[in-house]
This record gives C-alpha cells, sequence and structure tokens, in this order.
C-alpha cells in the first residue's frame, strides 16, 4: 500500500463533522501571548485543589457562586480571562485567597 | 470508529471512538489543560511524582502539565509539509505503536516532559494518534 493510497483509505472513515482542533488551539495560543493566559491557570489550579481539599462539586462551587456549573467548568480549564468580581466570588465560594495585594 | 485528518497533508490522523465529539488528541488535550482532572491525577499518583521527578508540589506539576500540554500542541501545529514524521514519533516494544514525547527543554536539560502522546504508524509514514497518558514512571509496566 502506498502513502497516497492510505490516506485515501482513512479518507473514506473520516469524520462527518469537523474537529475544529486547530481553531481551538488557535484561540488558546492567541489567549497565551495576551499573557493572562497563566494567571487564569494558576487561579485554575488553586480552585481545583481547594475543592479537592473541602470534597466540593462543580454544582457546589456553582451554587454559592450563583453562576452554572458550565461556567465552573470552563473556569478549571484555565483559559478564562477572569473579572475581578469572579475572583472575589470564589474566594468567598470557597474561603481561599486568590490575590494578594499589597495596597489597602 | 472514525478518523480526523491532523494535519492537511494527510499524514497525520487521531481517530475518533465511537460518535465521540472529540477525537483522541482533543481528549487527551483537553485533559491536560483541566486543573481538576490533573489535580486527580497527581494526588492519585504522588507517590510517583516524587520517587521519580522529584516533584513535591502537585500545585507545580499541574501547571509544567499545561505549559508541556501547550508546546506539544504547538509542534503538532507547526509540522510542515516536509516534515519526517519519524522523528516526532519513536517506537514503543512493538514495530506498530510509537510515541511522541518532548524533547529536553532547553535551559532545564534535566527534566523531560511526562507527558506521551501515542500513534499507530502504518508502515508508508502515516501515523494515526489513538491516544496519550502522563507517564511518570521509568517504565509502562511500573
Amino acid at each position: 500500500m502506498t502513502r497516497e493510497e492510505a490516506i485515501a483509505r482513512l479518507s473514506r472513515y473520516q469524520s462527518q463533522e469537523d474537529s475544529a482542533w486547530r481553531l481551538e488551539e488557535e484561540r488558546l495560543q492567541y489567549a497565551k501571548t495576551r499573557g493572562w493566559l497563566r494567571y487564569s491557570r494558576r487561579i485554575a489550579i488553586k480552585v481545583a485543589l481547594a475543592m479537592k481539599q473541602q470534597n466540593l462539586s462543580r454544582q457546589n462551587v456553582a451554587e454559592r457562586m450563583g453562576c452554572s456549573p458550565q461556567y465552573v467548568s470552563r473556569l478549571l480549564k484555565g483559559e478564562e480571562n477572569l473579572s475581578l468580581e469572579t475572583i472575589c466570588k470564589l474566594e468567598n465560594a470557597l474561603n481561599v485567597a486568590i490575590l494578594q495585594y499589597e495596597f489597602m | 470508529m472514525t478518523f480526523d485528518k491532523v494535519i492537511e497533508d494527510g499524514r497525520l490522523w487521531a481517530v475518533r471512538y465511537n460518535h465521540d465529539k472529540e477525537n483522541a488528541l482533543q481528549k487527551v488535550l483537553a485533559q491536560w489543560s483541566d486543573a481538576s482532572w490533573l489535580a486527580d491525577f497527581f494526588t492519585q499518583n504522588f507517590d510517583d511524582l516524587i520517587s521519580y521527578f522529584r516533584i513535591t508540589n502537585i500545585e507545580d506539576a499541574i501547571y509544567q502539565t499545561m505549559e508541556d500540554r501547550d508546546e506539544l500542541s504547538c509542534i503538532i501545529m507547526d509540522i510542515s509539509p516536509d516534515a519526517n514524521l519519524d522523528q516526532f514519533f519513536r517506537p514503543l516494544e512493538n514495530d506498530r505503536t510509537q510515541e511522541m514525547m518532548l524533547g529536553k527543554e532547553k535551559g532545564r536539560p534535566h527534566r523531560r516532559s511526562w507527558l506521551r502522546l501515542y500513534a499507530i504508524k502504518l508502515n508508508v509514514g502515516v501515523f494515526i494518534i489513538t491516544g496519550g497518558a502522563i507517564k511518570l514512571t521509568r517504565t509502562m509496566q511500573e
């Protein structure tokens, strides 16, 4: 079997729907160039470990924050450009300090 | 089971199992960017994390995984038509299954990524990604 034959054979079984994986990755890489992604990731990690420690589900956190479990899932991927308000809600929901500040 | 083309020239594919919305590549990339999934994983495998990689901080392990995940994704996205895929995938124990891993990180020559992508190699230079894993032990048997 030649390479072209192998590719043709795989193409016959190609998924009907495009996976769009490249678009998703390009969006993520773009977000990364914006710099805030590393903060979002660090926050997602803190949230995940706090949830684990307190045995909280996404549903529990969502109820405490007044948002949907789907939003909590997105937040845990570390790809959300979080507002200060959302960060405060997380701090209150999980009783953890996420932001440390020098002013005030 | 169907197949998704990963690079346009058809040399790299990813399997999509049983009407799943995502293919095998998307699934592992999603896992490796999910802080909750990674927290569970490293907590369950904490002993291996310490004994082989000497890492005691789970937060750092999770963050590094996310960074390595991005690097792996960039490598795949940047595969050129001239690139030899045999340079990205190296053989496992049998002839058909190959694994892809990141090379030694620049500036940190003593740490290698624990992320692995697995692919079946057809004998004409066409690869099909079937899944991935976080490998914290020296051998798969461990």
